[in-house]
């Protein structure tokens, strides 16, 4: 998940800096929290209403399309069930399957579905509904950008080029069974069927409400959209016909859209939101005030921050030069910027995910080395580039102290301050944006998301905006998609040579900070992010 | 802007209402081609905002094809008001749902915001306009001025930031966002209000003290009229005119403000539809609330201009 619409409070939260006098963000040390600080005792409770703001519009509720934005992702997993879906861990549990069983040679799920299974309309779910949605998300004319994910189911090719009426890979022998046939091993399959576009649809819906399906989500998930005001709240209650009997434990959810991160803080502090995410510009008013940091916790985002550049012209395309860049950038710098909120990239795998190696070195702050790499190179006196960044307050000073750090040793660096729409159209492009600041967020919880997404040729200008190709890597990541035995031990290793290979300047994994109501249980999903099934309210 | 009118409207009433809506027509035309342009000349990957940045070749082909990005910009262009006369605006790349009822649904919220925005703006600017100008020369002119000029420095959004706190978080009085009762609607209308009728203010009092001044104002006095009878009759009423020109020359900025305003209170309105499009680089929704400001403003000045014979019978009865 690469981009998702950002909220521009810039100009606002500096503006709240005036009549609060606060003083901009120093190496204040954060206090300590653990996953769960301060939530409420004792078993769930049932009943009341969950809310909470968003700075974006969510943009939609239609599974095909409600993977590239956190708002849209949340919301959907809240109404939609799939086969497999998570704990509040990443340990895959049964949802609409009640079990399932791979197959000796890993190439085929058979899924066992719970029977009595109803939409929220009290109309009957079958087997065959999972069929037509997958094929949904397949068929070219949906345009779903998830539609990749599923390229490796058998027939998937040739549905997708109209040859056949449904995907031949899918079989429903009888109402509550369901086998998938893939080509190859996959061993995130079921990972990928716990992201929205494998979520059950209802045909008959979907057939009702055409392209506005997204203002008529029909699902079997915990919660049905009771309303949806354009720019105003979304609001979830519960699915009387949910499958499982006591759950989910809210009686309502309320989402504000577009209220600035100021203003959310604002709003929580008067009591009138669950939880908030802790704003750069909220830090002292939340973070350090005792009065609320005692129900803050800490989330480690699925994320890699990096300084990128265009692999493949000069003088990037240079190894020494990319590896005298890593060593130039003082990471620990960073995270004081980010008023601890980090932790230094030392491989591309996010500390949350199998396979991130603990002992990893990466680039350790070395101005000296990274000079000498540069003389090696044939730049003894540095060249002249351009960092492209967005332009909200923090990126920018992340962009200054690179820009800082590159030109002790030699590398001027101009910085470029660009609104985010700018910024996501020309960062892939060629010509453009010769280095960029930018991250990687995850779609499923497998290191293979991240090494496919950002190295592979085939993402080149997309994913890929370093325009990076290494035949070696290149095989060694398609290996890893199908590779099961010793998966852990395989992932460690590639990224250990990538991370030899710099084909970005390493910068680091973020941290989100957020605080809740004494009352409220709630924790960041580390997929799902916000998973308001299993939030309840004493 | 006044001669211009009365030369228009010796022509006859009919001709010159007729000469005003194809000139507003012109207008909506030429915004709307304008912003087409800008939008494909400036750098801009619209199929990376339809997949979320993310797109492989395969796909790239499918979107390019499914919104019509592989044409020429000239049959894009011709395209779009194809569509247009048909009354679609085309679907958003974000929420991939149609342009027109997406705005449709948020011109009430904008609409309410506006009118008692702008209700505000005259009710402050020209109160303390006339205060001012009365007592011109006074400390309390000076004073009324002086908050003036503060009103005119403060930005709408740093205005919205200290009403939010002040009466809805250290006096929690007001709701601090959203939209819902009258209550909802207080702070942001004065947010309006109190940065716009800074401008009015200062205006009238100008045009005021001018007029005071004038030949008529002296003949007026030295036949006995009372001073509030000339100040109603002659110098009011011949400053009015101005602030009604004003009102059409500003409803642009006047609406920019209204998007500042709309996104500090979470306003559902178009400004924020616009700006929420504007950053996720939504083309059709950037184009659909470009085009709907731009009939608002030209219809808006449109009424004005019509407006105008009414006011000034001198300029219809030629």
């Amino acid at each position: 998940m690469k981009h998702k619409p950002y909220a521009c409070a810039l100009a606002m939260a500096s503006a709240a800096l005036i009549f609060s006098g606060w003083t901009a963000s120093g190496a204040s040390s954060i206090p300590k929290a653990n996953a769960f600080a301060g939530e409420p005792s004792g078993p769930p409770v049932r009943g009341g209403t969950f809310k909470i703001a968003t700075a974006e519009d969510i943009p939609t509720l239609d599974p095909a399309f409600a993977g590239y934005d956190v708002g849209s992702w949340s919301m959907t997993i809240s109404i939609f069930s799939s086969l497999v879906d998570y704990g509040t861990g990443l340990t895959l549990k049964g949802d609409l399957a009640k079990s399932w069983t791979l197959s000796p040679n890993q190439k085929t799920y058979t899924f066992h579905l719970r029977s009595g299974v109803e939409f929220s309309d009290g109309s009957p779910m079958t087997a065959s509904d999972f069929t037509f949605s997958i094929d949904r998300i397949v068929n070219p004319k949906t345009a779903s950008p998830g539609s990749y994910l599923f390229s490796n189911i058998v027939g998937a090719a040739q549905y997708a080029a109209g040859k056949t009426k449904t995907i031949s890979g899918i079989e429903t022998p009888n109402n509550t069974t369901i086998v998938i046939n893939l080509v190859k091993p996959q061993p995130y399959f079921p990972n990928i069927l716990a992201m929205p576009y494998a979520r059950v649809m209802s045909p008959a819906q979907v057939a009702k409400w055409g392209s506005a399906i997204s203002q008529h989500p029909l699902g079997t998930g915990p919660f049905e959209l009771k309303s949806w005001t354009s720019g105003g709240n979304m609001v979830l209650v519960r699915n009387p016909h949910y499958f499982l009997p006591g759950r989910p434990y809210l009686n309502e959810v309320i989402v504000e859209q577009d209220v600035p991160d100021q203003t959310q803080v604002l709003e929580y502090q008067r009591g009138e939101l669950n939880a908030v995410d802790i704003p750069p510009s909220g830090f002292e008013q939340l973070a350090l005030n005792s009065k609320y940091n005692k129900t803050m916790n800490v989330n480690y985002d699925a994320t890699t921050y990096y300084l990128g550049m265009k692999d493949n012209i000069k003088p990037f395309n240079n190894l020494k030069v990319r590896q005298a860049l890593n060593y130039a950038v003082d990471k620990t710098r960073l995270i004081q910027l980010l008023n601890g909120r980090g932790t230094v990239a030392n491989g591309l795998v996010p500390p949350t995910l199998p396979g991130f190696n603990a002992k990893a070195k990466g680039y350790a702050y070395d101005p000296a080395k990274a000079k000498k790499l540069l003389t090696e190179a044939g730049y003894p006196h540095g060249f002249s580039t351009t960092i492209w960044t967005e332009n909200d307050d923090q990126s920018v000073e992340i962009a200054q102290s690179i820009a800082a750090d590159l030109a002790a040793v030699g590398v001027n660096a101009k910085v470029d301050a660009l609104n985010a729409s700018t910024f996501v159209a020309g960062e892939g492009k060629q010509g453009q944006a010769p280095m960029f600041i930018s991250y990687w967020l995850q779609d499923f919880p497998d290191a293979y998301d991240f090494f496919s997404n950002l190295l592979l040729k085939q993402n080149w200008g997309g994913s890929n905006p370093f325009y990076y190709y290494n035949p070696t890597i290149e095989a060694a990541i398609e290996n890893l998609e199908f590779s099961d035995t010793n998966r852990t031990q395989e992932i460690e290793t590639l990224d250990t040579e990538v991370t030899k290979q710099a084909p970005f300047v390493y910068l680091y994994h973020s941290i989100t900070e957020y605080v809740h109501k004494s009352n409220t249980f709630f924790y960041i999903h580390p997929v799902h992010l916000w998973r308001f099934a299993d939030y309840w309210i004493k | 802007m006044k001669r211009g009118r009365a030369e228009r409207l010796r022509a006859g009433l009919p001709r010159y209402i007729a000469g005003r809506v194809v000139w507003a027509l012109v207008a909506v035309a030429a915004v709307v081609t304008i912003t087409f342009l800008l939008i494909y000349v400036i750098p801009s990957n619209p199929i990376s905002a339809v997949l979320g940045g993310r797109a492989n070749a395969a796909q790239l082909a499918i979107i390019e094809r499914q919104y019509g990005f592989n044409q020429p910009v000239w049959l894009q262009y011709l395209h779009f008001w194809r569509q247009l006369v048909h009354g679609n605006l085309g679907y958003s790349f974000a929420s991939h749902e149609e342009v027109w009822p997406a705005i449709s649904s948020r011109i009430g919220a904008t609409a309410l915001l506006a009118v008692s925005g702008l209700f505000l703006e005259l009710l402050f600017g020209v109160t303390a306009g006339i205060f001012a100008a009365r007592a011109r020369g006074t400390y309390r002119d000076r004073i009324t001025m002086g908050v003036v000029i503060i009103g005119l420095g403060v930005p709408p959004f740093l205005m919205g930031l200290l009403l939010i706190y002040v009466f809805a978080f250290v006096w929690p009085i007001f709701p601090i966002s959203g939209y819902g009762g009258i209550s909802h609607l207080v702070l942001p209308s004065l947010t309006v209000g109190l940065t716009g009728g800074a401008y009015y203010a200062r205006l009238l009092r100008g045009q005021l003290v001018e007029a005071m001044d004038a030949d008529y104002v002296r003949a007026s006095r030295s036949r006995g009229a009372s001073e509030s009878s000339i100040f109603v009759r002659h110098t009011l009423r011949n400053s009015i005119l101005v602030i009604v020109t004003w009102i059409g020359m500003d409803l642009g900025y006047f609406l920019s403000g209204i998007i500042a305003v709309e996104a500090i209170f979470a306003w559902p309105g178009i400004g924020n539809l616009a700006y929420q499009a504007i950053s996720t680089y939504d083309t059709p929704m950037i184009l659909g609330t470009v085009l709907v400001s731009a009939v608002a403003i030209v219809t808006m000045n449109l009424i004005i201009d019509l407006l105008y014979p009414l006011l000034d019978p001198r300029l219809a009865r030629r």
